[in-house]
């Protein structure tokens, strides 16, 4: 008789990200999988938290934030990304993005609701929206070809490549109005977007609001967590945001990361700003999970934000990562893997298709299971080249969509993804 | 945008917490706070240190679900010694964001819609909501204290300034009744031991009989919250007293969940423990893979260092005398109070609960100053406390299942230093 509630069943193995660095630190890989930088974080958090483990209360704080932490970040925002934030209603701080998008969806849906997700969609989203018997829809962004090395490489001038529209992954506006309905309650998408690093344009958000006007009932989700790494012709924090957009502002929650933002994704601290109904469902069901926030964590990323509110932090931060993102993808274009490639507008990833990729048949299978070819060549990676990457399956409703995908992460250091590339040469 | 935007499970909970709101008026009214349980006093220097060392060197990176390895082996090597307990770190625990977040885990992970969790009341406040989250259903079986105490006979019973618990002051639970609730869809039982809001530790008779009634239901699992277990007083060490969790007959069907935040009189630290058979442990990683992911890690490892320094225990037995103190002084001090209470020694926690059958309230106070509707005696009773004593205390009916049982109780808070604590006493002569 086992106890474990049936919603649980499916996901009582190791998450995959982490599966992939216990083999990445096992077998001595470059990790290029799990999504955290292995550069320092800044010092001045550092700093922050140490002074203020000094001085800072460490009895129970606000349920929705402590005061000092919700005031820096309603200026930031107001700052950087020109929204303004009712401190009282309009903000709550949570235990990292993550957190926020589980109280996001226990505060929004109803069992038998739907939401919609674009695919390649983050793989957290879909277990917690089940976890509130609500259903997820997938709605597939595809990229409008493949571009392979000969074609991609056209475009690297003076150590960069240049975005273009053979890049762009486009979002299929006439199957979404298909699936949306008036059960649809929730939308979610994520920009820049993991893994794939797709920023939405004002376009796209034109033509979405036109279509959720017909259906009033839809919030959007805004998952914000990479909104401070965006290239080309985007700064950070300023680039087309549903939480700006004069149609969608009022229905959205806008996400975003501290911990992402300042290069610490142990932090754990993440933002939920917008509409005051869904805030306040939000903030009661934080109130039930973790009640309230560690003071000494929100007082020190308040005065994280207060020192770096002018943005320059920001910028170079955001070219790091650009450089990082240019060695990656020039490296895997070099490699001696017959991939096709995109150039990222943002994010900490590169997605790369391997449908030309001879894969051992080995590595289809695992323990009697037969992977999927993303999976398999993960394994190929880990277990021929000593590099991880992570695969796209599971950020798809149909996982055979997916199959062909793999996901690399450039925040790591030069020396890192030099390695990497060393070893994919 | 449309009405509906907030899920149905929240409508009973968009309100200000109960807590949060007494607190709000006691700093409003500059009331004496003895409601929200919180120590007012400095929370120790060595856990300060603590988060500022790590904070230097640790890492701020993404680290394991379950928790920390430092954590986990500190948490480990402290259970074992103190509990008797023997925890494989890669199976048998797990570290969430404050023992509220574990609770949050194990209900998640644990309860199908339509379970049935058992809890005695009163119940902390917080169980149901996670509860009906989960689609659960919650039945009360209450506690029942076994007389009313005249503050008389309390006084009598103080010795050199020191009162012990007795008999007459027992909460006994009704098995009869607890028989009758079980059934085949209850799949959990709450024992919260030291219990808040009472103060009750349960005796290893009533765990022996427990452990008898759910031999009958196998499916049960025991989930124990020990939020309070440094804090027992009387003839009971810190840590050691009679647990589900060290019980022969309950041990392997049990989950313990204990606090580090409330270990260490820091409630915002938000570090907390899960032990128990890997079967359920397992699940409960999952449900915080999904949640918070993971905890920071520099909190981690500082927690990690405070249970390093004081396993040998001599820490927590200071703490833990100086919360008896404050209990006794803050039991002496509603007996001398010009309110008609009926008191009870508590044998452990942060909490006193008193019965105000016998106390006069005016009227006004049994209507909501917001919206006019009528309110149960314990709640009129705290704003009565709030607006003309100016010491704040908690309403206890919302422990209860039964909202009529409760209203007769309210609790007060003596995690309070000797200043505070004499400061209410004044107020309430």
């Amino acid at each position: 008789m086992q106890p474990i509630a049936n919603r649980m069943l499916n996901y009582l193995q190791p998450q995959m990200y982490a599966k992939f660095t216990m083999l990445a630190n096992q077998k001595g890989c470059v990790n290029l999988g799990q999504g955290f930088p292995n550069f320092p974080s800044p010092q001045m958090l550092r700093d922050a938290l140490s002074e203020e483990a000094q001085t800072e209360s460490l009895q129970y704080t606000m349920t929705s934030g402590h005061p000092k932490l919700l005031n820096s970040a309603s200026k930031f925002f107001e700052q950087q990304i020109g929204c303004k934030v009712n401190v009282d209603k309009e903000i709550m701080v949570s235990s990292g993005a993550q957190a926020v998008l589980s109280c996001v969806m226990q505060g929004v849906l109803n069992p038998g609701d739907e939401v919609i997700l674009f695919d390649p969609a983050f793989d957290l989203y879909r277990p917690m929206i089940e976890f509130q018997g609500a259903k997820h829809i997938g709605v597939p962004i595809i990229p409008k070809k493949l571009n392979n090395k000969q074609e991609i490489i056209k475009r690297y001038r003076n150590g960069k490549f240049q975005y273009s529209q053979d890049d762009d992954w486009e979002l299929d506006f006439n199957y979404l109005e298909k699936v949306i309905n008036k059960k649809t309650k929730l939308l979610l998408l994520n920009s820049p977007m993991n893994p794939i690093g797709k920023v939405f344009s004002t376009e796209e958000y034109n033509q979405l609001a036109d279509i959720l006007d017909k259906h009033p009932q839809v919030v959007v989700c805004e998952d914000a967590a990479y909104h401070h790494i965006t290239f080309g012709k985007y700064q950070p924090f300023n680039y087309p945001r549903c939480i700006t957009h004069p149609r969608l502002k009022d229905k959205t929650v806008c996400v975003t990361s501290a911990g992402k933002m300042y290069s610490a994704t142990g932090l754990r601290i993440g933002f939920a700003v917008g509409n005051e109904e869904i805030i306040k469902g939000i903030k009661a069901a934080q109130t039930y999970h973790i009640f309230c926030l560690n003071p000494v964590i929100q007082t020190a990323t308040a005065r994280c934000l207060d020192q770096t509110i002018d943005g320059k932090y920001f910028q170079s931060v955001k070219n790091l990562y650009e450089e990082q993102a240019n060695m990656l993808l020039k490296g895997l274009v070099d490699s001696r893997l017959n991939m096709n490639y995109w150039v990222p507008q943002g994010g900490y990833f590169v997605v790369t298709d391997i449908s030309e990729i001879q894969i051992p048949e080995k590595y289809f299978n695992d323990n009697g299971v037969r992977l999927t070819r993303d999976f398999a060549f993960a394994y190929y990676m880990i277990n021929e080249f000593g590099v991880v990457c992570i695969p796209c399956s599971p950020y798809y409703e149909n996982k055979a969509l997916g199959q062909n995908y793999v996901r690399w992460a450039f925040c790591k250091t030069s020396e890192t993804i030099q390695d990497a590339i060393n070893r994919l040469k | 945008m449309q009405d509906n935007i907030i899920a149905d499970r929240m409508a009973p909970y968009l309100q200000l917490q109960m807590y949060a709101k007494f607190t709000q008026l006691a700093v409003k009214n500059s009331c004496v706070n003895m409601g929200q349980g919180f120590p007012n006093f400095p929370p120790p220097q060595f856990l300060r240190q603590a988060i500022a060392e790590e904070a230097l060197t640790e890492t701020l990176q993404y680290t394991i679900t379950a928790g920390h390895p430092r954590l986990l082996k500190a948490a480990s090597e402290f259970f074992d010694k103190h509990m008797g307990v023997k925890v494989d770190i890669a199976k048998e625990i797990v570290a969430s964001s404050g023992a509220q977040s574990v609770l949050a885990c194990i209900f998640q992970a644990l309860l199908n819609p339509n379970d049935e969790v058992i809890c005695f009341d009163p119940a902390f406040d917080f169980y149901r909501p996670l509860i009906e989250f989960q689609g659960a259903k919650h039945v009360g079986v209450p506690l029942r204290p076994s007389q009313l105490n005249s503050k008389a006979s309390i006084l009598n019973r103080f010795e050199n300034g020191k009162i012990k618990f007795s008999k007459e002051d027992e909460w006994h639970l009704d098995y009869d009744y607890l028989e009758q609730k079980l059934n085949d869809k209850t799949k959990m039982i709450i024992v919260n031991s030291p219990q808040n809001p009472i103060g009750k530790v349960f005796s290893v008779e009533e765990l022996d009989r427990l452990a008898e009634i759910l031999e009958k239901h196998p499916q049960v699992i025991v989930c124990e919250d020990a939020a309070y277990h440094h804090v027992v007083f009387g003839d009971y060490q810190p840590f050691s007293y009679p647990r589900c969790i060290t019980h022969p007959k309950l041990k392997s069907k049990t989950v313990c969940v204990t606090s580090a935040g409330k270990m260490f009189s820091a409630t915002g630290l938000r570090v907390g423990f899960a032990i128990g058979d890997e079967k359920y442990i397992k699940g409960i990683k999952s449900a915080q893979t999904y949640h918070n992911f993971c905890l920071n890690p520099i909190l981690q490892t500082a927690t990690a260092k405070c249970l390093e320094q004081t396993i040998d225990g001599k820490y927590f037995t200071e703490i833990r005398d100086l919360y008896e103190e404050q209990s006794t002084m803050l039991l002496k001090g509603l007996i001398e109070s010009r309110l008609n209470l009926h008191c009870w020694v508590p044998q452990g926690g942060y909490f006193l609960v008193t019965d105000i059958t016998d106390v006069e309230i005016p009227e006004k106070y049994f209507k909501d100053d917001q919206d006019g509707h009528q309110l149960t005696k314990d709640f009129a009773f705290a704003y009565y406390m709030a607006n003309e004593i100016g010491v704040v205390c908690i309403p206890c009916s919302p422990y209860f299942e039964n909202k009529e049982l409760g209203s007769r109780f309210v609790r007060w808070a003596f995690c309070k230093t000797t200043e505070t604590i004499q400061d209410a006493c004044n107020r309430l002569k």
